[in-house]
């Protein structure tokens, strides 16, 4: 990785001095016990992974904030093999890459909002939702929310489904999901609970930096905000570490995109 | 030989305390810096979810991540208190943020009412948050709840002497072969108990909590 790294142990020990790559997250680890602040060498080697191709990738960006200062909304995006060099590579006439971008950094800025992270009597799946959608351009007016704000869960998986009768919303299989979020589109994956909550999360792009969902995972990846909150796998069983419960018992996980 | 009867005793008891120490995890400041932010989400949301079972009158409001940040804060802010207990930092922070904040800045794609779904306790820890969990912050939660069990249970009913790990995989393996399929609906806690000392729940009083 260029030796941009120091490479000093990183044990578990907080009173070691800090090395530049820490642990596996570069998060939160001995180097930085308190930190929540991402450290060098987050990703996959030559995909965004070190200081030397972040700066290139985009020579203005601070590689590593500045510790107690919530990263930007996209800087994930920003320190993003993904989005940085295979968004560039795979630019194309629609702006597939600045949509990649937009719906990134909209699910950075959720999954990092305090204000919508669980407590143990509720959570804002729904809410982080509907920003996604607003700040992606999507169609949620009298869908997700209205003026007033969102709709709770359960309700915004009944309208999806009568948008998808209007042909605002189509149904698409796990695999496509993964696809068009990997192309910047907005996909948001849907079970609902009859006589409880409901869940929706949006879809997310897959090799973001940064982004160490649990393996085994099934895709689509999501971006979560619910009981937890993070990048995690759809499907949650005994094989797979995800979010949603699918089996006989449970509705089926319904993925929605926009038709156009 | 009088003499060195006492003294031997209290080398002996002294010896099976450090080896005691040695063999049970302190969750102090030194294991809350050594361990990964799922872990100590984890630890804040097991402390919540036993409170909520097992201590009346406790209410926590807040987000889990508002409690992680400021235990360690408080960390940070007081080295001298690395030895005391997380739980006992988490009663001190919690006893500092007893309403949410009023207004909190929200990005531009807010709406003006973000509208929560709204859980009662036994509705939250269940299934399907231990799904969401990923392994580490599934640890903090078993390790948070039995610390408050161990510490501010008022009426301690379950002995609990098996590694967080090992509970950890119990729980797992509980949840996810259901041959019912109606599983994911129960509270942790009453999993949990499930699997207390067994020479223990044979006592009459020994009851998960309601």
């Amino acid at each position: 990785m260029g030796n941009t790294s120091d490479r000093r142990p990183a044990g578990r020990d907080p009173f070691q001095p800090p090395s530049f790559t820490p642990g596996p997250l570069g998060k939160n680890d001995a180097g930085e016990p308190f930190s929540d602040v991402t450290g060098d060498t987050p990703g996959p080697a030559g995909t965004g992974g070190d200081r030397a191709q972040q700066l290139a990738v985009d020579p203005g960006m601070s590689f590593t904030p500045d510790a107690g200062v919530p990263s930007p909304p996209g800087s994930n995006l920003m320190a993003s093999g993904l989005t940085a060099s295979s968004a560039m590579q795979d630019s194309k006439p629609d702006g597939s890459a600045a949509k990649l971008k937009t719906l990134i950094a909209a699910q950075d800025d959720v999954m990092s909002d305090e204000t919508l992270k669980p407590s143990g009597s509720t959570t804002h799946c729904s809410a982080a939702s509907l920003r996604v959608a607003k700040a992606t351009g999507v169609e949620w007016d009298g869908i997700l929310g209205n003026k007033d704000g969102n709709f709770v869960a359960n309700d915004m998986i009944a309208n999806l489904a009568r948008a998808e009768k209007d042909k605002k919303y189509k149904v698409v299989n796990p695999e496509e999901a993964q696809t068009l979020a990997n192309q910047g589109v907005t996909v948001f994956a849907t079970q609902t609970n009859p006589g409880g909550h409901g869940h929706v999360a949006t879809c997310r792009p897959a090799g973001v930096t940064g982004d160490s969902p649990q393996k085994p995972y099934a895709k689509p990846l999501l971006a979560n905000v619910g009981a937890a909150v993070g990048v995690r796998g759809y499907l949650a069983d005994k094989g797979h570490y995800g979010v949603f419960l699918q089996d006989s018992t449970h509705p089926a996980v319904i993925f929605y995109a926009p038709a156009k | 030989m009088i003499r060195g009867f006492p003294t031997r005793l209290l080398l002996l008891i002294l010896a099976a305390g450090f080896s005691a120490a040695q063999a049970t995890t302190r969750l102090d400041g030194n294991w809350w810096a050594s361990v990964s932010k799922s872990e100590q989400t984890g630890f804040v949301s097991g402390y919540i979810d036993c409170s909520d079972a097992e201590v009346p009158h406790t209410d926590f409001p807040q987000p889990f991540e508002t409690f992680r940040r400021n235990i360690s804060e408080y960390y940070q802010g007081n080295p001298s208190a690395r030895d005391q207990s997380v739980g006992e930092i988490f009663m001190q922070v919690a006893g500092n943020l007893k309403k949410p904040p009023a207004s909190p800045e929200k990005s531009e794609t807010a709406s003006p009412h973000e509208i929560p779904e709204v859980w009662t306790p036994s509705e939250f820890f269940n299934g399907q948050y231990w799904a969401q969990a990923d392994d580490e912050e599934k640890l903090g939660h078993i390790e948070g709840y039995l610390w408050c069990h161990e510490h501010r249970a008022k009426r301690r009913t379950g002995v609990f002497s098996k590694s967080a790990v090992k509970y950890r995989q119990m729980i797992n393996n509980w949840y996810f072969d259901d041959p019912t399929g109606d599983r994911m609906g129960r509270p942790i806690s009453k999993v949990l108990y499930l699997f207390q000392d067994h020479a223990r729940a044979s006592k009459p009083h020994n009851q998960p909590p309601t």
